[in-house]
């Protein structure tokens, strides 16, 4: 709805020359018909794409959540096996991991805890990055929006 | 193109090597100031805890020569963390899509 080309004639074409360059990477529904698209269209697109695209929250998860249950299990089954005698407190984790012990039993419950906090966090993790990314995005477009119509007076 | 309908079905992809580069380089750094830090500051047992983590990683100490090898071992491991953790999330998206 904000394409030069796909709506009525512009009332203010001179206006619309000058945020040419703008709408050409906004994100906003712009349809064009394929006989008038620029060659450049297909890389900002794409570049868009690479840019804004947002992060599959439980992939993101199930990835670091996957790190951290075999990170918590191997730094127990370390633990049972070599028994460092001068090393981390890693039964200390039961205060926080309900039933973890440094035993065999425990490193499974270890590593489900550590999936588990691994995967929250995950989430969590491309939540916020993927809200920030939409808040920035409106920003942005909030922004060229109101730059458009700064000079409406001008035109009346 | 409509963009905004585009956006909302794509996903990002995950560059492993620049996860694993970006964690190393985290996890490396991060033990490496955290002991070059003790070290300047000096005292009578430098890092008594800090040091704990010669047990996992065997040469290291709080020391200056320590510190690199933390470095080491740190972006070692952060790499391979980095590394699984984007080669996990792409498989689970290129399954999910």
């Amino acid at each position: 709805m904000y394409s030069k080309t796909s709506g009525p004639p512009s009332r203010w074409p001179e206006r619309d020359a000058r945020a040419g360059a703008s709408r050409h990477v906004s994100l906003t529904p712009a349809p064009a018909p394929p006989s008038e698209t620029e060659p450049g269209d297909a890389d900002v697109s794409a570049q868009l794409l690479l840019a804004f695209a947002p992060l599959h929250k439980r992939a993101l998860g199930l990835a670091i959540g996957s790190v951290c249950g075999l990170g918590v299990f191997a730094l127990t089954v370390f633990h049972v096996i070599a028994r460092p005698g001068y090393a981390l407190n890693l039964y200390l984790l039961a205060q926080y991991f309900y039933g973890y012990t440094v035993s065999w039993q425990g490193a499974f419950v270890g590593a489900w805890w550590g999936f588990f906090t691994g995967f929250v966090g995950g989430w969590f993790l491309a939540f916020c990055r993927n809200f920030a990314v939409a808040a920035s995005l409106f920003l942005s477009r909030t922004r060229a929006e109101l730059e458009d119509t700064r000079d409406f007076l001008d035109h009346i | 193109m409509d963009q905004d309908i585009e956006l909302s079905h794509a996903i990002q992809r995950l560059n492993e090597r620049a996860w694993g580069i970006a964690l190393g380089l985290m996890l490396g750094g991060g033990l490496f100031l955290a002991t070059l830090i003790l070290v300047l500051r000096g005292g009578p047992n430098i890092g008594a805890h800090l040091g704990l983590i010669a047990v996992y990683f065997p040469g290291y100490s709080v020391s200056f020569l320590g510190s690199l090898v933390g470095f080491i071992y740190g972006f070692v491991l952060g790499y391979g963390v980095g590394r699984v953790v984007g080669l996990v999330y792409n498989r689970v998206v290129g399954f999910t899509s």
